[in-house]
């Protein structure tokens, strides 16, 4: 793992000077690319002995560990995490739901590009948007998550490089393992990051070149603040922190570090407030924090967090070396070092990358990394942000899966509504829906009742949609757009929409616009092509269905009545299947099995059996209840389902109170069906 | 690496960099003169064939909808150089600077665009597109609100003004800076960007008028609805409406809008008293949509019979029988003193709802929509502007209408411009269309508010409506207007007011 080639000072050519007191000194040396100089801070004994000490501004070969197999192994275990686990597309799926879209959103070409331009913060600004807009490709995602964890990592490397400690120390994890615990809040902490890695850029740019006089180096600063604060806005403001520190602490060059504090002071008010009219809050970081979503909010504090430790381990990294150096030079004029001296150094050795145990100390991050990312993960909630995504994607079995998948007490009207729209899409609603929790009380896609996000207007808008209520659909999908902003799904759908109801050109707009959206490109130019050489798109059997379906007459105003309106599209077109599934499935929610038995017209085959389960189950809950029913409705009850409905009455009837009858049955194996449901309001049990 | 090599390879890459930049620059001009004939006009998008064009607009960039490698187009008139754009892409971009001074040379001529494409090896030419420069300019700039298409809820609603002889669009009020507030009826006296007003409606700072005259700014109690300011911009008539939105389930515009009730008020700056006007606020009708005669003298509006009696019933069972009447009633400023009300034009005379009347500045002409039924003509498909002569009281449906709703129009300042929403371009979505209207009143076909890229409109998801013509920029900052509609600092009217109400179908305003 490490390469043990002695790195002498001495032969450098370098020069020592005293810093301060006699036992500490700063070694100025020319690294081996003689392209830099490095400074160590050094104690008296460290001088005479030539200590081994890395370069940390190049690689050159020396006793401490470089990039190695330990960190090359966490960042490929992060981004298989961060890929197959957190999944970067539900990360964008839920920006709009849980973060606000619009600091998000992302449109292609020169206007967009200028307008970030124009104002400070601008240029992170917009590759924050677009690389946003890659997480809906989930190995991509990954790969920026994981690279920018990696750069942050780098980033922590130079502060203790600065600080004469060698790279590889354990703090060095602490950023990436942040940045998993804000995205397992489902956080998205991207317009944070990225003014941060520039900031740490810009910060070793400057040190690259912040050699030479005291004057010239504060002019540079100056110069690299401002170009800094141009590019990454408040976000920058952790270079002049940093170089604040570093110029005080390790080169203690005062009227550079006055200089930085300066800077730091006044770039924000002369080029964000004088210059670009920002608001001061926005100019000196509160447009960072909101980007977060505000202090309050955990990404926020993670965000915060991250800001902080930088120049924290700066300044504790050189302050744990000027101290270790000064003990060190006290203790080595003493015969028996105190209990003291005696753990400083242990402890100090276990958390710099010595050679030994550093297995042990591997295995201790990544165990102390896992417990963190366990602790603070939510598992529960990535399923509903998965069933919602695939919903989005009008991926019906995929979205039925995920909910097989759900953890008891994670189970919402959100994900019943993306569940029926599966179960109905798919034709299941008669054989699986009592599989999954219902509830008598849920009154599904009625707006009130809805939380006001654009997925549950969406939900709302596919419903309608599916169902052929154009008009409703048109009306969610407005309302969807207007809450979050221009989402590529919404203007798909949107487009679909203006589509059936004739009107190519309003199409045409939200097909263009979805162009210029990353990733979406390819299918809007399609559907734009598509749409030159027929409007109509009569060739499209979905569209040609739903504009089968629309209604015709108009009526004012429109009013939402769940079974009315579903009765009215199955009786105007009985082969509206989705209606039907989501009329039959209204029935089978409010227990009346009368309606079900009724619209039982609508189902062709006769052959006994061949019903849904739960029709069947209705059935029968309705022959119960009328004694000498229709011997054809009998018929089309499968013997084994009347079976089942004779042993869970016999079930109802052994047991003395409500409470034992519900425990039975559901030990019995009648938590799934319409038995069940109908007697006891739940299922899903 | 070698010194000698080091340098070697820097002339190497600064000759590319340099071949590059001269190859991205120069272009041999295209031979065009063996160009075959296409007898037909080009297509070009935006539609800038065969219009008037104010001499002070703008360059009217535009795509060309043929096929082709190459393009080529020429702009010459009478008098002057001819400009020459030569193009890979169908996106033609004409130098502004040429553009202004060819058009200054050459006002009541024409304009000639010729397009050439190139085809294979061949180029092609076809007919030239002959516009015309006309005398009078249009005013310097233009006001409009811009808004995402509304149906129950908003996000961003910002009046802007765009300076008509560039392409720069700059903020009057942004209600995202009052907290997603929405900002509306923006009205000026006679055209005058010094004197202006805007009403907003906020959870946050309440519901009110701001008030920008000759650099001061007032924020009033009383929440102005249409507002048309008396010539002198010593008084305001405005509406005060009970609105009710509610939607349809089968026809092409989901929206509808009703006043369930209105009247009339009026604000005098003077005294800041706010009272009825007299004729119309009557319990039984409903009038709306205020206009001055430019002498300011009357006051024209509309009124319609209240058909119902029960105003919570939205809508109201016979909403769309609802037809708007053309009257006026006379006002003397001096005395403020209000006359008889007459019927200038009666809706049974036309069969029509007649709203939004504006006039000219000279007083001949009326401007007005006419739609099937209702108040609100921008969620009439049938809606169509109409011109009247008022010395013959005859009018006539212009010919610049559409099959799609054509509302919000305005005046310039001299009288030879309109400019007015319409949704011909992509339903719902409305775009301001500047029209030349001559000495007896005929209007010319109108064109789209030029933008730099002509793509603009292909994918801009936002509505431009109430587009009002003002001879400069407002001369007060959106930061100043913000910070007065933002202020505790209110001038406290005893106004009526009134706000939108949805009702049915989606109520997600809850």
């Amino acid at each position: 793992m490490t390469t043990r080639e002695p790195y002498s000072l001495r032969a450098c050519c370098g020069s020592y000077k005293a810093w301060n007191d006699t036992s500490v000194w700063l070694f100025h040396a020319p690294c081996r690319r003689g392209q830099f100089t490095c400074r160590y801070v050094l104690s008296e004994n460290e001088k005479d002995q030539a200590p081994q000490v890395e370069c940390h501004r190049c690689t050159v070969p020396g006793p401490v560990r470089r990039f190695g197999v330990d960190t090359g192994l966490f960042f490929v275990l992060y981004y298989l995490y961060v890929w197959l686990v957190l999944d970067p597309r539900l990360i964008a799926h839920a920006i709009g739901i849980i973060t606000p879209y619009y600091p998000f959103s992302f449109t292609a070409g020169w206007p967009f590009f200028m307008e970030h331009l124009a104002e400070p913060g601008g240029a992170t600004d917009y590759a924050a948007r677009y690389l946003t807009a890659l997480y809906a490709v989930g190995w991509l995602g990954a790969l920026i998550v994981t690279a920018a964890a990696w750069s942050l990592c780098l980033g922590i490397d130079l502060m203790t490089g600065l600080a004469g400690r060698p790279r590889g120390m354990l703090v060095r994890y602490v950023p990436a393992v942040l940045m998993l615990v804000v995205y397992n809040g489902h956080g998205h902490p991207v317009k944070a990051v990225l003014p941060l890695l520039v900031a740490l850029l810009f910060f070793a740019l400057y040190l690259r070149m912040a050699a030479g006089t005291a004057a010239r180096a504060s002019l540079l600063l100056t110069a690299i603040c401002t170009v800094a604060y141009y590019v990454a806005g408040a976000g920058s403001l952790l270079l002049p922190v940093l170089a604040v520190i570093h110029e005080l602490l390790i080169t203690r060059r005062k009227l550079v570090a006055l200089t930085a504090l300066l800077s730091g002071l006044a770039v924000p008010w002369l080029l964000g407030i004088a210059v670009f009219d920002l608001p001061w809050t926005n100019a000196y970081g509160g447009s960072l924090i909101r980007a977060s979503g505000g202090i309050s909010t955990w990404t926020g504090r993670c965000c915060v967090g991250l800001y902080l430790l930088f120049p924290a381990v700066l300044a504790g990294a050189t302050a744990c070396r000027v101290l270790s150096a000064r003990r060190a030079s006290r203790d080595s004029g003493r015969a028996s070092p105190g209990t003291r001296a005696l753990w400083m150094p242990a402890i100090s050795h276990f958390f710099s990358w010595g050679e030994s145990r550093w297995i042990m100390k591997v295995a201790a991050v990544w165990l102390s990394a896992g417990a963190v990312v366990w602790f603070t993960s939510d598992p529960g909630y990535r399923i509903v942000l998965q069933m919602d995504y695939y919903c989005a994607h009008e991926m019906w079995p995929e979205v039925l899966e995920a909910a097989d998948r759900m953890p008891r007490g994670s189970y919402n009207a959100r994900c019943n509504q993306n569940m029926m729209l599966a179960l109905c899409h798919t034709g299941r609603v008669g054989d699986e829906m009592f599989r999954y929790p219902q509830r008598m009380a849920d009154d599904s896609f009625r707006m009130r009742s809805m939380a006001k996000d654009p997925h549950t207007y969406l939900q709302a808008s596919r419903y309608f949609w599916g169902t052929g209520q154009v008009n409703q659909a048109e009306l969610c999908a407005y309302e969807s757009l207007l809450m979050t902003g221009d989402l590529p799904w919404i203007l798909h759908h949107l487009a679909l929409i203006n589509i059936v109801k004739d009107r190519p050109e309003a199409a045409k707009v939200f097909l263009k616009a979805l162009s210029k959206k990353p990733l979406h490109g390819r299918v809007a130019t399609e559907m734009l092509r598509s749409l030159e050489e027929d409007p109509r798109l009569e060739g499209d059997a979905r569209l040609r269905q739903i504009r089968r379906f629309m209604p015709k007459d108009d009526t004012a105003p429109l009013a939402v009545n769940y079974e009315e309106d579903l009765a009215a599209c199955v009786e105007k077109n009985p082969d509206n299947e989705i209606a039907l599934n989501f009329l039959m499935a209204y029935y089978l929610r409010t227990a009346n099995p009368e309606k079900v038995v009724e619209n039982l017209r609508y189902f062709d085959d006769q052959k006994s059996g061949s019903l849904p389960r739960h029709y069947q189950e209705a059935i029968v809950v309705y022959l119960t209840g009328h004694a000498g029913g229709a011997p054809s409705l009998e018929s089309r009850v499968a013997p084994e389902t009347r079976m089942r409905g004779s042993a869970f009455l016999e079930l109802l009837a052994g047991t003395s109170n409500p409470e034992e009858a519900l425990e039975k049955a559901v030990e019995a194996g009648f938590g799934d069906s319409y038995f069940f449901y109908h007697i006891f309001g739940a299922s899903g049990l | 690496m070698t010194r000698k090599l080091r340098r070697g390879i820097s002339i190497i890459v600064a000759a590319t960099i340099l071949i590059g930049a001269l190859t991205a620059w120069w272009r041999p001009q295209p031979d065009v003169k063996a160009a075959s004939a296409v007898p037909r006009l080009p297509k070009i998008s935006p539609d800038y064939a065969g219009i008037t064009i104010p001499p002070n607009i703008a360059p009217l960039n535009f795509m060309v909808c043929e096929q082709g490698r190459r393009f080529f187009v020429r702009l010459a008139c009478e008098t002057g150089d001819s400009i020459e754009v030569f193009s890979d892409t169908p996106k033609i971009l004409i130098p502004a600077k040429r553009w202004r001074t060819l058009l200054g040379a050459n006002r009541g001529k024409e304009l000639r665009v010729t397009v050439y494409t190139e085809v294979g090896d061949k180029w092609q030419q076809y007919e030239p597109i002959v516009n015309r420069i006309a005398h009078d300019e249009i005013d310097g700039y233009i006001a409009y609100r811009l808004i995402e298409p509304v149906h129950a809820r908003w996000h961003e609603i910002a009046v802007k003004q765009r300076d008509l002889t560039s392409y720069r669009e700059t903020e009057i009020l942004n209600g995202i800076d009052l907290g997603e507030s929405c900002v509306n009826c923006h009205s000026f006296a006679a055209n005058d960007p010094k004197r202006m007003s805007i009403a907003m409606r906020s959870e946050q700072y309440g519901s009110a008028t701001i008030l920008a005259f000759d650099g001061e700014v007032k924020k009033l109690q009383a929440r102005f609805g249409y507002t048309a300011w008396h010539p002198s911009g010593q008084a305001a008539a405005y509406s005060v409406n009970q609105v009710a939105q509610f939607y349809h389930s089968a026809a092409p515009e989901v929206r509808d809008v009703i006043d369930v009730d209105s009247a009339l008020a009026y604000y005098l700056v003077g005294t800041e008293d706010v009272k009825l006007v007299p004729a119309a606020a009557d319990k039984r009708r409903l009038e709306t949509y205020p206009a001055w005669s430019p002498d300011g003298r009357y006051l024209y509006y509309c009124s319609a019979p209240m058909l119902w009696d029960d105003q919570r019933e939205v809508p109201p069972a016979r909403f769309a029988e609802v037809k708007y009447d053309l009257m006026r009633v006379g006002y003397d400023l001096a005395a403020d003193r209000w006359g008889e009300p007459e019927t200038v034009l009666s809706s049974q005379e036309t069969n029509l709802s007649i709203l939004e009347p504006r006039i000219s500045p000279d007083g001949r002409f009326l401007l007005f929509c006419m739609c099937r039924y209702g108040c609100f003509p921008a969620y009439q498909p049938t809606s169509d502007l109409y011109m009247m002569d008022l010395d013959t009281r005859r009018h006539a449906r212009l010919d610049i209408n559409s099959e799609f709703s054509e509302s919000w129009h305005s005046w310039s300042s001299n009288g030879r411009w309109i400019a007015f929403s319409s949704k011909r371009r992509a339903e719902p979505f409305t775009r301001c269309y500047l029209s030349f209207v001559d000495d007896s009143g005929k209007a010319y076909k109108p064109f789209v508010l030029p933008q730099y890229d002509p793509e603009f409109y292909d994918s801009f998801l936002k509505t431009v409506s109430v587009p009002e013509l003002i001879t400069g920029p407002v001369p007060v900052t959106n930061k100043t207007l913000a910070a007065a509609a933002r202020s505790d600092q209110v001038i406290g009217v005893d106004a009526i007011t009134g706000a939108t109400r949805p009702v049915g179908g989606l109520p997600m305003r809850e």
